[in-house]
């Protein structure tokens, strides 16, 4: 067996505010307790859910963020990584999801961005020189001399490889790096992974693809809302197994689906077209239903969200709403007419985090229930509590800022928002992304129970389970557009929307 | 950052200017005259020092507007201590640290406290501009040593002296940001942060370095003005804070950072002068030329931001 | 550690209170003349057109924003309204009506550069200043205009008790824009704004209108500041206003605790900020410190306050 040249034992990590300081005094943790040994020439998978602290444990590796407790230890040395040129210097190269180049730089001054040629001035020859060798290295045909920003999305992603592999690391975290590429270039940076663990590198491989962790690993670890789930052979892969870790015990009650769709049709698109050249996408969406969109990370799922909402410009196409054609409506139009739309990032653009939990929920009333503009501090806390109560939102009153609750009371105070708006439609984008088992169940016990009402509900999701046990229908989306519309709910599994998203 | 100093962008630039340059001499009797040449180059050289520095702390998506200040402030030190008596080369080493510190120390607000650049600069330079009325009593210095003032108006094998020093600090500034490691890291900043922390470059020392940088800039333009002026007065920076931002922008540095040259700025500021020298020239009042700068800044600013939009819109995946 | 919890709450919600409550004891104590019925009559009077414009400065910096503009709008609405009074012989009513009409139309435009041209409002603002500028002083050529019409000045200089007009209306303008910023839906949708733009763009907030709105609050603000300062002078002059006011503004909205990221702010601060400043410059006077000290204490003023702010919240 080969040798463990990296354990990270006991990692918790606290949520932390503004200026980086970990918040000890509550029990919301992104990482509680975790561990991950890597050991010398192998591919070790890492998965689990999205907010699952994938990420963020590799960020602690990679010196972005410092862990709280728990202990790393590399080649045998303990260490405590508060910058990422340290995690560098001892050999940790990480490819990032978000792509991490200077798209107004060129190729080359990327590659050596931080460790340039040259004491004073800069041996620009050289490093084309060098650059342009490594690239061919690696068989790949890019000039160094080109502007990172003309490159297309795979082309970048490959001179990312070539920066981490550059470095001479002996570890490199690859964040999701299949997720831009097509399959003839997977097969090329698969053989890529497998001549760097001929030459003694290891590498952590984050994917939620199955089919091609099989064809890489060696081992796979799963973590689980921020804790740690096992490890195991990939030998001893099962594709059942791995999932019932990754969600965990699945209760059968966790899904409430007691709602019958209606007849009358709230939401009708057309020829709707999310770019220039994808294909126009036609979707329905009835009263008291909950229809499903599936779909990868990227499919366009949330660009068509936002271009119904009124929040990004599509390119051709028509809706219609209750039977009538509308055109050019903003969110507050939408809003006012009960179309909303709960968004897949909940920091940035649902919630208002340095305000109070009533603050954000009455914020996307404030029109309907204060007209003559004066506000009345009374009502807006008895509309909080009554969100508070029927949603269960821990916290010590409706006037606690957002931002020290948990990931999943946050995300109900966002449902609290559109609940108190009165809402006839509903998108939710990822409506559990992020949030606790107990939490998750809670707030499907909640769509179900407006989809009861007579709610519409166009529900984006990533979790296959989620969509087949909530779903009326499910449309799948790939490349921008509908690929699939499946209207049988004892037909739904996870193979048959797979086989529509790849 | 890579492009030819030739692309098609910058020949409508040269070609622009050209033909106004042209026109201005035709039309206008005294424009193409010799004096007036170097007039307009000698003020030049003021405006296109404090905009190499403006230029830099752009690119690093800032904006320096406390230019204004220290091109009096700096020059009243140096000026006080010369009257003193104190050997001139002194002084200006003075006058220069002095900008150089006062534009270090913006750094430290913009990069420790994270208080927005506009607002951090636009502190420091009204203490500047306090500093020096304080210094000089609330009056105006004047009449300096001849070597003071031939720094100013004089000439060298026939060149003015002023040319020789804005030459000096447009080749300093274009090794800095074109053959240097540093230059690179500005660029880097202003184009993405993140990824400039990710690589474990200290983005403190490249700011301190561009916002001193700019200081040192101004430092260097204010002690010449003066020199040119054979006077220190306390509010000389008035619209060279203005002039170094629009000088900036004419020579296509962008807004929103991580983009532009240094030696364009020069360009630009060249631009500008003529431009305000030609509205002088037929007695336009020169309310009417701040007026004009005003109205082209935004104008600039508006279309290249106009532009951008644009393209990121295109750029959308789908 | 309550209470040392509830301290440090206090120190950082009433920031402005502590900065006035420790000015005026100093004060007090270490100035001769400063502790007098008449002097803090002269504060008030002293502060009440600042506060104005301190006004429309904190509800633009509540967007995140900023008017560089402020001071050289103040200088053409004094200019506008006297050309309009004495040159144009237009009716007073009329012609304060469209001095403010002017600032509106600054306002707007400034606030459509910054919303739909996506021009940074610092640029914005610096660009429109000297353009304000520009036209006060072609529009006068330059020169200022004297004896104003005495109904015209009567407007502002009326004593009421130890007080002028002035005040009232200062006063009247704070309480209204109190109800707007803290007690209408509009200040709560601003105050989201500032906070998350985002996330009240998608929750309904009218977020272009709101940061249009603000920069034409701002200057029609700053017009209202400018024709009561050409009624207290009693001259209306193209310079009047410039950087340095915009730059006094900014310290007192900062002295205030209005946070320069955007989306905290308070009217009562913004004016207390405004009195604490001129208690400064009042003591300077009062000290006979010669008066060019006074934009280098400005400068360190601010300097101080946004440094204290920044370890405030960092520590606290």
């Amino acid at each position: 067996m080969e040798k463990t040249i990296l354990e990270m034992e006991h990692i918790t990590k606290y949520i932390y505010d503004a200026y980086g300081k970990p918040i000890r005094g509550t029990n919301v943790k992104i990482l509680s307790d975790v561990h991950l040994d890597v050991r010398e020439r192998e591919v070790h998978i890492l998965i689990g859910e999205n907010g699952a602290g994938k990420s963020t444990l590799m960020k602690i590796l990679g010196g972005i963020i410092p862990h709280d407790e728990g202990t790393v230890r590399l080649f045998g040395q303990e260490v405590r990584f508060t910058n990422p040129r340290q995690s560098q210097a001892m050999g940790v190269g990480f490819i990032h999801q978000e792509l991490d180049l200077c798209l107004n730089l060129d190729v080359a001054e990327n590659l050596f961005l931080g460790q340039e040629i040259g004491r004073l001035f800069s041996d620009k020859r050289e490093m084309y020189r060098q650059s342009r060798l490594m690239l061919e290295k690696l068989g790949f045909d890019i000039d160094p001399r080109t502007p990172v920003r003309r490159l297309s999305t795979a082309h970048q992603q490959m001179v990312e490889i070539v920066k981490a592999v550059s470095r001479e690391s002996k570890i490199i975290i690859m964040d999701e790096p299949t997720a831009s590429l097509t399959q003839a270039e997977i097969d090329h940076l698969f053989e890529i992974i497998r001549n760097l663990k001929r030459q003694g590198v290891s590498i952590v491989y984050i994917s939620h693809r199955f089919e091609e962790l099989k064809e890489i690993g060696d081992r796979l670890t799963v973590l689980r809302d921020g804790g740690y789930v096992g490890t195991i052979d990939m030998a001893d892969f099962e594709h059942g197994k791995v999932v019932g870790m990754m969600v965990g015990r699945e209760l059968s009650c966790m899904y409430h689906c007691s709602h019958r769709p209606e007849a009358g049709e709230v939401l009708r698109v057309e020829g709707l077209k999310i770019g220039p050249d994808t294909v126009p996408i036609d979707l329905t969406v009835h009263r008291g239903e909950v229809v499903g969109i599936g779909g990868l990370v990227g499919a366009g799922r949330t660009e068509l969200a936002k271009s119904i909402f009124g929040v990004r410009r599509y390119f051709g196409g028509r809706i219609f709403y209750h039977g009538r054609a509308v055109a050019g409506r903003t969110p507050q139009q939408w809003i006012d007419d009960g179309l909303m739309y709960l968004t897949e990032d909940r920091k940035i653009e649902g919630l208002v985090l340095p305000m109070s939990i009533e603050g954000n929920i009455t914020l996307a009333s404030l029109r309907r229930l204060f007209p003559y503009t004066r506000l009345k501090p009374r009502v807006e806390t008895a509309i909080a509590r009554e969100m508070i109560d029927k949603l269960r939102i821990v916290c010590r009153g409706p006037k606690q800022a957002v931002n020290t609750l948990s990931g999943g009371n946050q995300q109900e105070v966002v449902l609290g928002k559109w609940l108190s708006a009165k809402p006839r439609l509903l998108i939710l984008d990822e409506p559990t992304r992020g949030v606790d088992v107990g939490a998750k169940a809670e707030i499907y016990e909640i769509i179900d129970g407006l989809a009861r009402e007579g709610v519409a509900i166009l529900m984006i999701s990533s979790e296959l389970s989620e969509l087949i046990n909530m779903s009326d229908r499910i449309y799948v989306m790939r490349r921008g557009t509908v690929s699939a519309e499946m209207r049988d709910p004892a037909a739904f599994t996870q193979e048959s929307i797979l086989a529509h998203t790849l | 950052m890579k492009g030819k100093f030739l692309n098609p962008k910058n020949l409508i630039l040269v070609g622009l200017t050209a033909a106004a340059l042209t026109t201005a001499g035709l039309s206008i009797p005294q424009f193409l005259t010799m004096e007036n040449i170097l007039n307009v180059i000698r003020q030049t050289a003021i405006v296109s020092l404090v905009s190499y520095g403006s230029a830099m702390v752009i690119i690093v998506r800032g904006i320096d507007l406390s230019v204004g200040g220290l091109i009096a402030f700096c020059a009243m030190i140096s000026g006080i201590m010369m009257k003193s008596g104190y050997p001139m080369v002194l002084c200006f080493a003075a006058g220069i640290l002095c900008g150089g510190l006062m534009g270090l120390f913006s750094g430290v607000m913009v990069e420790k406290l994270e208080v927005p650049a506009f607002i951090t600069t636009l502190v420091i330079g009204q203490v500047a501009t306090g500093l020096a009325l304080v210094l000089g009593g609330g009056n105006s210095l004047g009449g300096f040593s001849d070597a003071y003032v031939f720094i100013g108006n004089g000439a060298l094998l026939g060149v003015p002296v002023s040319i020789y020093i804005t030459a000096f600090f447009v080749t300093l500034s274009y090794l800095i940001m074109n053959r240097t490691r540093l230059g690179v890291h500005i660029y880097a900043l202003g184009g993405n942060e993140q990824v400039v922390k990710n690589q474990g470059v200290s983005t403190a020392k490249i700011r301190y370095f561009v916002f001193a940088y700019s200081g040192v800039c101004a430092a260097v333009a204010g002690i010449l003005l003066s020199a040119q002026m054979n006077t220190v007065h306390p509010q000389q920076g008035g619209t060279y804070q203005l002039d170094a931002v629009a000088a900036c922008v004419i020579g296509g540095v962008n807004m929103a950072g991580g983009e532009g040259k240094v030696y364009l700025a020069l360009a630009g500021a060249l631009t500008l002068r003529f431009l305000r020298n030609a509205l002088n020239l037929i007695g336009l009042h020169p309310y009417y030329q701040n007026l004009i700068v005003g109205v082209l800044l935004i104008l600039i600013v508006g279309v290249s931001m106009y532009r951008r939009n644009k393209a990121l819109e295109k750029s959308l995946i789908f | 550690m309550p209470i040392r919890r509830k301290i440090s709450g206090f120190v950082k919600n009433n920031g402005s209170v502590i900065i006035i409550l420790l000015l005026v004891l100093f004060a007090s104590v270490f100035v001769k003349n400063f502790f007098s019925l008449r002097n803090f009559a002269l504060l008030l009077k002293q502060a009440a057109i600042p506060a104005i414009a301190c006004i429309g400065m904190t509800i633009v910096l509540m967007t995140g924003g900023i008017d560089l503009s402020l001071g050289y709008m103040i200088g053409l609405s004094s200019i506008s309204v006297g050309l309009l009074v004495k040159t144009y012989e237009v009716g007073i009513p009329l012609a304060i009506l469209l001095t403010l009409l002017l600032g509106l139309l600054v306002g707007l435009f400034n606030g459509v550069c910054v919303q739909y041209i996506r021009v940074p409002a610092f640029i914005t603002t610096l660009g429109t200043g000297y353009i304000l500028l520009g036209v006060a002083q072609i529009i006068s050529n330059g020169a200022s205009i004297n004896h104003m019409p005495d109904v015209f000045l009567a407007l502002g200089k009326t004593k009421i008790g130890l007080l002028n007009t002035t005040v009232f209306i200062s006063l009247a303008f704070c309480l209204a824009f109190y109800y707007v910023l803290h007690l209408s839906t509009y200040g709560r949708s601003l105050r989201a704004f500032g906070l998350s733009e985002p996330a009240s763009r998608l929750s309904g907030c009218p977020t272009a209108r709101l940061n249009v709105s603000v920069y034409m609050i701002s200057a029609t603000l700053a017009s209202v500041a400018g024709i009561l300062l050409t009624m207290d002078v009693n001259c209306a002059q193209p310079t009047m206003g410039g950087g340095d006011y915009t730059f006094q503004v900014i310290t007192g909205a900062v002295l205030g605790g209005v946070s320069l990221y955007g989306g905290v702010g308070s009217i009562p601060g913004a004016v207390l900020g405004v009195i604490s400043l001129k208690i400064i410059n009042n003591c300077i006077n009062l000290l006979n410190v010669p008066y060019y000290w006074g934009s280098a204490v400005l400068g360190i003023v601010i300097l101080t306050a946004i440094i204290f702010e920044n370890v405030k919240n960092r520590k606290l």
